[in-house]
């Protein structure tokens, strides 16, 4: 870089904001992993909310429990049940009764936890090769999980927030099953049949005048909401009595 | 390093407070090379850095029920918390990064256009020595600014000063940044 009298050339000089942009560097590989799954695991175990759900869901087992002992364990012999299936009544069944012990704020996350199970329920279908009769059951069960989940959120913020989050779950789903939801969607939404052969459809939080009829967008589109208008930060604070404060210092 | 989508980021967070252990893992995947680079340029070796970074997130994701989307974005609050558990690893090994004096006071209208050269021939590890002579203020800007790609607005946010302090804290930095790879370049 420098010549031989040690002065450097105007072109061996690059700005600084340049390079500090391109110090970022991955953590090895090997030391990420391993900090990922313990940090990880330790924020599952420490989350106050999912601790909340936990004792909920115990509680809720504990019932199940009770109810499996008296059903001689059909309840819990139904869990892996599928649409088409002597015992996918039950499990249906007893995750209604499920519902019941939910607190009312917990409700939506719950029938989401119930779409859920559903787009699982798609995807081992369609592996196992399955009947369109239980690939349908599976279909509208999700569609009605789904419709419950935004019905029961209490306003229309929260009904948003509940429609992206049910967005992204099926943005994550496998494509077939994605595939399989989106076009019974569509199909519903296209066909006057008053008793559609797949689904019926979504039906959305609140009338929708300037949608069509007829030919709707897949599902991620079918299930937007309008984005509610972003109130901003309150003047002057975080809105998060516990955050870190950063230290004071002697460079000012 | 790709740039951070916030909705993206408000889901994850979103699903992580209900338990989801993947939106944990998605966070993480989102910050870690940010934190690690931040800690390298403020520790003594990379072993430490990785302990910093490892105590970053367990703290991050222990709080992020205290998190409120509405107050501050995701990334300045880990930056935050990434911030102070440096300062804390630094106190705790007696091993303050020696500050060096700011040399210019005056303020350009974007610090990001000031054109400071310095010479080519440095590695990523020359970087993060000399940030580590920096004053802890302008570490947290050049982190913020370059690591983080935050704007003015956002790191402003995350430091808890002004946008004009913000700014000015900047130029110093990148100022001071330059002078000090000048003089590791020049021990060459």
């Amino acid at each position: 870089m420098s010549d031989r009298h040690g002065e450097r050339s105007a072109s061996d000089r690059v700005p600084v904001d340049d390079l500090l942009r391109s110090a970022v560097e991955p953590m090895p590989a090997d030391a990420s992993e391993r900090v990922r799954a313990k940090v990880v695991a330790a924020g599952v175990a420490s989350n106050p909310i999912a601790a909340r759900h936990r004792r909920v869901h115990a509680g809720v087992a504990a019932v199940l429990v009770a109810c499996a002992l008296t059903t001689a364990g059909v309840g819990f012999a139904a869990q892996n049940a599928l649409p088409g299936d002597a015992l996918y009544p039950v499990k249906r069944a007893t995750e209604r009764m499920r519902i019941v012990f939910v607190p009312a704020d917990e409700r939506a996350d719950a029938y989401l936890m119930q779409a859920d199970e559903r787009i699982r329920e798609i995807e081992r279908l369609l592996n196992a090769g399955a009947s369109a009769r239980a690939l349908n059951e599976a279909v509208e069960a999700f569609c009605e999980a789904t419709r419950r989940a935004i019905e029961t959120e209490p306003d229309e913020a929260s009904a948003q927030r509940k429609i992206d989050e049910i967005r992204q779950h099926v943005d994550e789903a496998p494509p077939a099953v994605r595939d399989v939801i989106e076009s019974a969607l569509e199909e519903a939404d296209m066909a006057p049949d008053p008793t559609p052969p797949v689904s019926p459809g979504i039906p959305p939080v609140k009338p929708d005048s300037d949608e069509p009829e007829g030919g709707g967008p897949p599902l991620s589109e079918e299930l937007h909401l309008p984005d509610p208008p972003d109130p901003g930060p309150p003047p002057g604070e975080f809105g998060v009595e516990s955050l870190p404060i950063p230290k004071p210092d002697s460079d000012e | 390093m790709a740039a951070i989508d916030e909705r993206h980021i408000d889901r994850l967070v979103r699903r992580a407070l209900n338990g989801d252990a993947d939106a944990f893992g998605r966070i993480y995947d989102v910050y870690v090379d940010r934190v690690y680079t931040y800690a390298c340029a403020r520790v003594n070796d990379p072993h430490e850095a990785e302990d910093v970074t490892e105590v970053v997130f367990l703290k991050a994701f222990e709080a992020i029920g205290t998190y409120d989307r509405r107050g501050l974005p995701f990334g300045a609050w880990i930056f935050r918390i990434a911030r102070n558990a440096t300062i804390d690893h630094a106190r705790r090994s007696a091993r303050v990064p020696k500050p060096v004096e700011d040399l210019i006071e005056q303020v350009g209208p974007d610090p990001v256009t000031v054109e400071e050269q310095v010479v080519a021939r440095v590695d990523d590890a020359i970087i993060k020595n000399a940030i580590r002579r920096l004053t802890d203020d302008q570490a947290s800007v050049i982190a913020c600014r370059f690591f983080w790609d935050m704007d003015i607005r956002e790191t402003a946010r995350a430091l808890g000063r002004t946008e004009g302090a913000v700014k000015a804290l900047q130029h110093r930095a990148l100022r001071s940044l330059a002078r000090i790879l000048e003089e590791m370049g020049g021990d060459e």
